[in-house]
């Protein structure tokens, strides 16, 4: 037999399986920490708050964790979440459209749109992802404005309220709805030839190419799907809001991309998890909710979460140099 | 061969222009069912050129190709592909962070309903892993294996997709003797499925091992195609290079002058551990190592790339912290390192500025490029080296051949006015013409006052161009040799620490 | 002659120009002839931005109050939030050559320069709402503003919770320092003042709202939990915005009917939500900003004509609840206010 003897037999490490342990510790202690220091913590009102809070940024996440496996990124998700919810309000106010549902249906045809844009900017004409979505990000946000004259507006719609504050059985609905999606998405992921093509294309997109993978369609696909959940998260936004503003879902691509990063995705693409994105997602959520609770100025909120973000990619880092290092000490 | 059947592939009469220069001129080729055909020729003779209209990466502006006696046409690498064409390129294309098994069928993931079939991915992985006698698991990830490994798993893929032609391209270029040969061992268990192959290669030693016929093309032009058995390896390098070629004699080595690189214990463990050696004005030394005996790191170390744990490098007796490659340029030292595309050159610049790179303090005054005389330095260094490229010292280093690339890195440090010059692998994917070029230029800068260190796993090379050769195993070194003492098979027993 | 030589020598001349201008100009302002009273002036505006509703209508108002002096030429501009950019367009005005030179930019850093670039040109400034060193101050009384939300609310909680309150939530802006600082500390100050049993400093929670609904809506949210047997709480906001937020938290949490909230503005989203039925916000401050623009003309034509101008120009505030909207906005609501009926209108007036 072949075995060729100048490496030792490569044993699969499951470096993700290591971070998401990782991760699920930061967690850990988080919640450990939370409930030692606030009674009010680990409370059923407050888990239920918990619970109903995460959708916005879990949604736009899953994008988020899309496009950076393939090696890019989108800036452009919280401006196409405001963009959505203004086009709601702006259809159904301004233009009298019958029903909210519909102008929901517009605003993540809209959202799709951008997506798709952004897509085409960075397939057909190679420009930069960082670059294509920052103008992208620019016009989303503009149109917002312009479209609703900087106007904050009103929507009491109580069936469209369902969408980010109603329960299912005590759970809440943006919840489910979250969970469902990323329960199809970890399935698109990990066990679809789609899925897989997407890690191919981060890690090596020559490689990707040569092997008679459509990677241009790949990725237009994937940042479409990003500008729609974008506008998903958008539109629950605006329900859980009641209300509508251009200036919403202000720094939601900060605290998506960090979220998604804290979960072990890679930002040089090839590399990622929904797994990890949803308990960075729970983290950050955590950590924001636990500090508030503890009455700490939103300005140390700011310091403790880059610390906690900076933490946490920096002990993966550290350790996957290690296990790396150990590798090649076994060559 | 058996000359009566049909040939699976016949490129007849193919002609290629580039902005109106011929690069092919009625090239003709065939190749057979289950046969190894060495595609050789200098660097520029349009080896790549016409493997590249195989492929369909080009168009050709004339001539046929038949596969199975049927007139094809190949427009893009896709049609290549439905035709069972596959290229294994000397840079691979692979997906570090997938599996073996994903690698295998990338863009061909079997599936059940809309899903990737698991089970299926294992089983075919296997099979072909099988068919080829590898045994590598289907679950590991790419990024755990070694080079050859990785090759092999190309070469699997290759036929997992059913090539009938698989086109390789230098593919010994980063592999140890031993690694070589399992590599030709695949290569035969390919052959025994009917495959036929197309090599490409400069070591020309390894051919009459592997190869069946040699087609020799030079400067656009088929040359001569003939059964290996009618050629030996100095007679191919006379047809590619076209004048008589004499072999390098091996002249006794100049005396050393007084040591400008000294290391006295230098060690990181696990890595080289009690490296002790000296290298005189003038004087070319040569360490040889199998993959992985630490030689590599040991230069990066020197350079300042990597870091040591303990020991000292003294530079004209002087002893040298060494933390990064700037304190090494400050010390003296140049480094051509072996992957000259990922870690020596800037390929999106252009030939002057990546000669100038290390040495813009100089060239600028009051941080403005003194142009003028960046353009003359380049031109000085272009003219003494022989670097060939068209379109002068502004063209991007990417345009050139591997063999003029390596020139650029050597031109950097010499501009640079380094003392010690150390270089990993000089020669790696370097064609045979550009190979002795740049050995000649290495013997007349020693000979002009220049410290130089060759590390190398390519022993034809030590043997020919150093005059003093140590050999390293696991970290350590294990033997010192005079140039006349230096033989082959004593360098290789010292370098395989007596197993071999 | 040599190109080069001019450039610098044309700058040299102008600036001797503004020097000896600047020279000549002050002491002679003092006497009773006024170099810099004309006929027609040209007058420029930087508004703070052109994103928002307010900010919107108090240009609209501007150019309203423009129009009806007759003799003034508004120049407008974007100061886009930014500091640097309203540097560069007060140099744009300069370089246009306006009389006087109306600011409403949010960058307390930039206030020197600006105003040095200014005094260079002997150009008066009139600050909005920010001010500037040397600059006329122009805008909210935010202190009194708050006071009349605060002293709304601290009745409201005196009539239908017997004056108790359980927790207070302070839904403020600390990264913009003193100016919402103030309009919080005003509301604070008379709650306590005003309602029977003032609250004690541990139930007060200072929550940064960072300006957005979602903020709000996420501090409020992440508050709550901390709270969970206060029944009665008041909310206290920079602007209605976060008041909307703060009001989506607590119906989102199911303690809609366990809040009530005071604002300030009252933009027409404000005005919508304390119109709803049920409505959890009682009322917000208006500034008026549609109204900025009928004083800050005059003032200005006042500066350049010499006359004499106090060194802060207050807007009129009043407290907007669903009780006198019509007074104030009947047009804006002609379901819930009726037909616009000309005493309304006579009032409007009389309260602007």
């Amino acid at each position: 037999m072949n075995r060729i003897e100048s490496a030792p037999l490569p044993v699969p490490r499951g470096r993700q399986a290591a971070t998401t342990i990782s991760l699920a510790a930061t967690f850990l202690i988080l919640v450990v920490f939370f409930a030692w220091r606030s009674p009010n913590f680990l409370t059923a009102i407050n888990l239920v708050n918990l619970a109903s809070t995460l959708a916005i940024v879990g949604i736009v996440a899953i994008g988020e964790t899309l496009v950076l496996i393939t090696g890019g990124v989108d800036i452009s998700v919280g401006a196409v979440a405001a963009l959505a919810g203004v086009v709601t309000s702006v259809l159904l106010l301004n233009y009298g459209w019958p029903s909210i549902w519909l102008c929901a249906l517009a605003a993540l045809i809209a959202g799709t749109i951008v997506g798709l844009t952004n897509g085409l900017l960075i397939t057909r004409f190679k420009i930069n992802p960082l670059i294509a979505t920052l103008g992208a990000y620019s016009i989303a946000r503009g149109l917002a404005f312009v479209l609703s004259g900087g106007q904050t507006n009103l929507l009491n719609d109580p069936g469209f309220q369902f969408l980010g504050r109603g329960a299912i059985a005590g759970i809440p609905f943006s919840l489910l709805l979250m969970l469902l999606l990323y329960a199809l998405f970890w399935v698109v992921l990990n066990h679809t030839p789609f899925g897989r093509n997407l890690y191919a294309i981060g890690s090596n997109r020559e490689a990707a190419r040569l092997s008679g993978i459509r990677v241009n369609r790949h990725l237009l696909v994937v940042y479409a799907v990003t500008g729609l959940l974008s506008a998903l998260g958008g539109l629950i936004n605006v329900s859980q809001l009641a209300s509508s503003a251009p200036r919403s879902a202000v720094g939601l691509e900060f605290t998506v991309i960090a979220a998604v990063v804290l979960g072990g995705t890679s930002l040089s693409g090839g590399k990622g998890s929904l797994v990890g994105t949803f308990i960075g997602v729970i983290i950050l959520r955590i950590l924001d909710n636990g500090l508030t609770l503890l009455n700490i100025s939103s300005f140390w909120q700011d310091v403790a979460r880059g610390t906690v973000l900076l933490l946490a990619v920096g002990f993966d880092q550290i350790r996957q140099r290690w296990s790396e290092r150990e590798a090649r000490r076994g060559q | 061969m058996d000359n009566n059947r049909r040939p699976l592939l016949e490129m007849r009469d193919i002609s290629k222009r580039f902005f109106g220069v011929p690069v092919l001129d009625r090239v003709s080729l065939d190749l057979y069912a289950g046969e190894v055909l060495a595609l050789l020729g200098e660097n520029g003779a349009g080896k790549s050129t016409l493997i590249k209209i195989l492929n369909g990466d080009y168009q050709k502006d004339g001539g046929d190709i038949y596969l199975d006696g049927e007139l094809v046409t190949l427009r893009e690498p896709r049609d290549a592909e439905a035709h069972g064409i596959r290229m294994i390129y000397q840079e691979l294309h692979y997906a570090p962070d997938l599996s073996v098994a994903e690698n295998l069928l990338l863009g061909h993931l079997p599936r059940r309903g809309p899903f990737v079939d698991w089970k299926a991915v294992d089983d075919i992985a296997r099979k072909y892993l099988a068919l080829l006698k590898v045994n590598i698991p289907p679950r590991a990830l790419m990024r755990d294996l070694s080079v050859v490994e990785r090759e092999i798993v190309e070469i699997v893929k290759a036929l997992a997709i059913q090539a009938r032609i698989i086109v390789m391209d230098e593919p010994t270029a980063a592999l140890a003797p031993r690694e070589v040969d399992i590599l030709f061992e695949i290569i035969r268990n390919l052959q025994a499925q009917n495959v036929a192959i197309i090599y490409i290669s400069h070591r020309l030693d390894e051919i009459p091992r592997i190869a069946n016929r040699v087609t020799i093309l030079r400067d656009g032009k088929h040359i001569a195609t003939r059964p290996i058995e009618d050629l030996d390896t100095r007679e191919i390098a006379q047809l590619m290079v076209g004048r008589k070629m004499t072999e390098r004699s091996r002249k006794t080595a100049p005396a050393a002058g007084e040591p400008v690189l000294r290391l006295e214990r230098l060690t990181r463990p696990g890595d080289f551990e009690d490296i002790s050696l000296t290298v005189g004005r003038g004087e070319i030394v040569g360490i040889f190592g199998l993959l992985g005996a630490g030689h590599g790191r040991l230069t990066r170390a020197i350079f300042g790339a990597d870091t040591y744990q303990s020991g000292q490098i003294f530079i004209n007796g002087t002893p040298v912290t060494i933390r990064s490659p700037r304190d090494a340029r400050r010390a003296g030292i140049g480094f051509v390192p072996i992957d000259r595309k990922v870690q020596g050159l800037v390929l999106d610049m252009t030939v002057r500025e990546n000669v100038t790179l290390a040495n813009w303090g100089q060239l600028s005054r009051m941080g403005w490029f003194r142009r003028r005389l960046e353009r003359a330095n380049t031109q000085k260094w272009v003219d003494r080296l022989g670097i060939r490229m068209a379109g002068g010292v502004e063209t991007r280093t990417r345009y050139l051949s591997g063999g003029n690339q390596q020139k650029v890195v050597l031109a950097r440090w010499l501009e640079a006015g380094v003392k010690v010059l150390i270089l990993n692998e000089p020669t790696w994917g370097v064609d045979v013409g550009a190979r002795a070029d740049i050995y000649e230029q290495l013997e007349a800068l020693a000979a002009q006052g220049l410290a130089i260190l060759i590390v190398s796993s390519d022993i034809q090379e030590v043997l020919s161009v150093s005059h003093r050769i140590l050999t390293m195993h696991k970290g350590r070194i294990s033997a010192e040799f005079s140039r006349a003492d230096a033989s082959e098979e004593r360098l290789l027993q010292a370098a395989a620490g007596g197993e071999a | 002659m040599n190109k080069n030589l001019l450039k610098p020598a044309g700058v040299i001349v102008t600036l001797v120009a503004l020097v000896c201008s600047a020279f000549f100009a002050l002491p002679v302002s003092a006497q009773d002839d006024c170099p810099t009273a004309k006929d027609s002036y040209v007058i420029g505006f930087a508004n703070l931005t052109e994103d928002i509703a307010f900010t919107q209508l108090v240009r609209e108002g501007l150019i309203e109050a423009a129009e009806a002096a007759g003799n003034v030429e508004l120049v407008l501009a974007d100061n886009r939030l930014d500091g640097a950019t309203a540097l560069a367009n007060t140099e744009n005005f300069i370089t246009q050559g306006v009389d006087g030179i109306i600011h409403f930019q949010t960058d307390a850093a930039f206030g020197n320069v600006i105003m040095s670039r200014a005094r260079q040109a002997n150009i008066p400034v009139i600050a909005i709402d920010i001010p500037m060193p040397g600059a006329v101050f122009f805008g909210a009384d935010n202190y009194y503003a708050g006071e009349l939300a605060g002293q709304a609310l601290a009745e409201w909680v005196n009539e239908n919770w017997d004056g108790q309150v359980d927790a207070v939530l302070m839904l403020e802006l600390p990264q913009s320092g003193e100016i919402p600082a103030a309009r919080m500390q005003g509301m604070l100050d008379a709650f306590q003042a005003n309602v029977a049993n003032p609250v004690p400093e541990e139930l007060i929670f200072h929550l940064d709202s960072k300006n957005t609904q979602e903020e709000a809506f996420r501090v409020v949210s992440d508050t709550l939990p901390s709270i969970p047997d206060a029944t009665r709480i008041v909310a206290m906001t920079i602007n209605d915005g976060t008041g909307i937020g703060t009001i989506a938290a607590a119906e989102a949490a199911g303690r809609g009917d366990q809040i009530m909230v005071v604002g300030q503005n009252a933009d027409p989203s404000g005005q919508e939500e304390m119109l709803k039925e049920n409505s959890r916000y009682l009322g917000a401050t208006a500034y008026f900003p549609e109204n900025y623009g009928a004083k800050l003309i005059p003032t200005m034509i006042d500066i350049l004509e010499c006359r004499p101008v106090p060194p802060s120009v207050y807007v009129d505030h009043v407290f907007i609840s669903a009780d006198n909207i019509c007074d104030y906005y009947p047009e804006n609501w002609p379901e819930h206010c009726g037909e616009v009926t000309a005493e309304a209108q006579a009032t409007e007036e009389a309260g602007s």
